[in-house]
């Protein structure tokens, strides 16, 4: 089996984010579904989501499910040498993972397929409140922003306004995003919608939004928050955080 | 199936007699008598106990305890009896009383309960109980503690994953130590034994039959091991670390530390919602 992906720098900037907050995990490659890979932080803070549908592919050539079992620490180092151009290609021969990139010439690499059990994830079935949608580098200047402050940021959203807090031994930040200004694209809340995550897993996972369009961002007061990167070719990599509890 | 559970409010002597009777044939129920009473016991030692509002339990396994109205321990209890009988009988002066006697086998002992009056009965049938009494920590919670602290097991070594299945049965904890090696953690709450050895053996095995190209170890984390068990171990090429429980206890996990805890798991949200969604 092989698919082909137009844009190595994708998967590149995508796994490497993930990278930072897991492992390990399996990707499943599915002739119906397309590629999928969820998995869990080993706290249970974060479950990430990422989804490339069949049809985002140039190639899919997947006659049957395949899991493949991962160290995306390893992948990510190969496909940090994705370039401009390159075409990423996935395939999968007799227990080992093909990651190959064709640009300039075609480079192959082969990899072990772990051996790892795709952990049975439940699909969340959230309902949010606030759902906001921020253009993907407003969203990275924020992640920036708060980084110098605070290790915690808070998120507070109400009809017209999407602000996002941090204080910490340093000072206070506070960044504002409203439509008028063209920073907000998007704002749907039920009055108003305030909660806290930690900011460590927005930065580790900020990577991915240098290949996203649009960021969108729903949370509810001391819930979780889910946010959603969208991608080219209708792919999506999401990430589901639990709140902090003080 | 839930617990059966009989009362009588203010019964009379004759009823409370019955009542006892029937529910003391069965043996398996709990009882709950708030009584006026008077106690005798005569075995190792010997004592009386005049009148007074007490709470008397009666236990499925035949312990008898007479609690006082207050203070947290007994005034009088057997440990088990061998038999528990309930009579009438009439004191001096014409005034009848129940009379509850246990008798416990070894050593004799005799415990005479004599109520003149009862404000409560209650029996309850099929309680079950079958938790064990941990001290500080199971071996579930170790684990999760050592997944997130995993500096103390050693420094630099980063947990890959929790319960990771191999083919004989789950990795406690799978990770990476600061060298690139693969480590594979079994963890024990009590004394190693030989057999955990054995186990942990298996895995790293497994794991190498697996990933053949790769450097493992394996490491018994408990707070201590016999001889024979480090022995065998030394000779497997595998290692110990030792453990403090009560450190772990009260560095993680006590009371005030849980309270203040920064996250939830995102499971517990997950769930909640698809609870609530059906």
């Amino acid at each position: 089996m092989h698919i082909v992906f137009f844009d190595a720098r994708v998967w590149r900037y995508v796994i490497s984010a993930i990278s930072k907050v897991i492992e390990e995990g399996v990707f499943v490659i599915d002739p119906d579904e397309g590629f999928r890979f969820r998995a869990m932080d080993p706290s249970h803070v974060v479950m990430v989501d990422l989804r490339f549908p069949r049809d985002s592919f140039e190639e899919f050539d997947v006659t049957e499910k395949v899991n493949i079992g991962v160290n995306l620490e390893d992948i990510a180092k190969i496909l940090r040498r994705a370039r401009k151009e390159d075409k990423l290609k996935l395939g999968y021969e007799s227990g080992k993972l093909i990651v190959a990139f064709s640009g300039r010439g075609y480079r192959e690499f082969r990899l072990p397929s772990l051996d790892i059990t795709a952990e049975q994830l439940p699909e969340p079935q959230l309902e949010f409140k606030a759902s906001v949608r921020v253009m993907s580098d407003t969203y990275r200047d924020m992640i920036k922003d708060i980084e110098l402050i605070g290790d915690v940021l808070r998120f507070k959203a109400s009809q017209d306004e999407f602000v996002v807090q941090s204080s910490g031994e340093l000072g206070e930040a506070e960044i504002v995003f409203t439509r008028e200004s063209g920073s907000l694209l998007e704002v749907e809340v039920e009055g108003e919608q305030t909660a806290s995550y930690t900011l460590e897993y927005f930065s580790d996972l900020s990577g991915a939004a240098r290949v996203a369009d649009a960021i969108n961002i729903r949370f509810s007061t001391d819930m979780p928050a889910l946010i959603e990167h969208e991608l080219p070719q209708g792919a999506k990599f999401s990430f589901l955080i639990a709140p902090r509890v003080e | 199936m839930p617990p059966i559970v009989d009362f009588h409010l203010q019964p009379q002597l004759e009823e409370l007699a019955k009542f006892l009777r029937q529910h003391l044939s069965v043996r398996r129920a709990l009882l709950i008598i708030l009584a006026n009473c008077s106690v005798e016991y005569e075995g190792r030692s010997a004592s009386h106990l005049g009148e007074g509002d007490r709470l008397i339990i009666i236990k499925p396994d035949g312990a008898v305890l007479v609690h006082r109205p207050w203070g947290y321990s007994p005034v009088n209890w057997q440990p088990d009896s061998k038999v528990l009988e309930v009579f009438m009988e009439t004191k001096h002066n014409s005034e009848k009383v129940v009379v509850i006697k246990s008798v416990r086998a070894r050593p004799r002992e005799v415990l005479l309960i004599r109520i003149s009056k009862a404000y409560l009965v209650a029996a309850a049938q099929g309680l079950e109980d079958s938790a064990e009494f941990v001290e500080y920590l199971d071996e579930r919670q170790i684990r999760d503690i050592l997944a997130s602290h995993p500096e103390e097991i050693e420094p630099g070594l980063r947990i890959v994953r929790v319960e990771k299945p191999i083919e004989p049965g789950f990795i406690d904890l799978y990770g990476i130590d600061s060298q690139g090696n693969n480590v594979i953690i079994e963890i024990k709450r009590v004394t190693a034994n030989v057999s955990a050895v054995k186990q942990l053996k298996e895995y790293v095995d497994a794991f190498k039959a697996k990933n053949p190209h790769t450097r493992v170890r394996g490491i018994l984390v408990a707070p201590s091991i016999s001889k024979e068990a480090l022995l065998l171990l030394n000779k497997y090429g595998l290692e110990f670390k030792q453990i403090n429980i009560e450190k772990l206890y009260r560095k993680y996990f006590s009371l005030e530390k849980r309270s203040t805890q920064k996250h939830a798991s995102i499971l517990d949200f997950i769930e909640k919602a698809a609870l609530g969604s059906r």
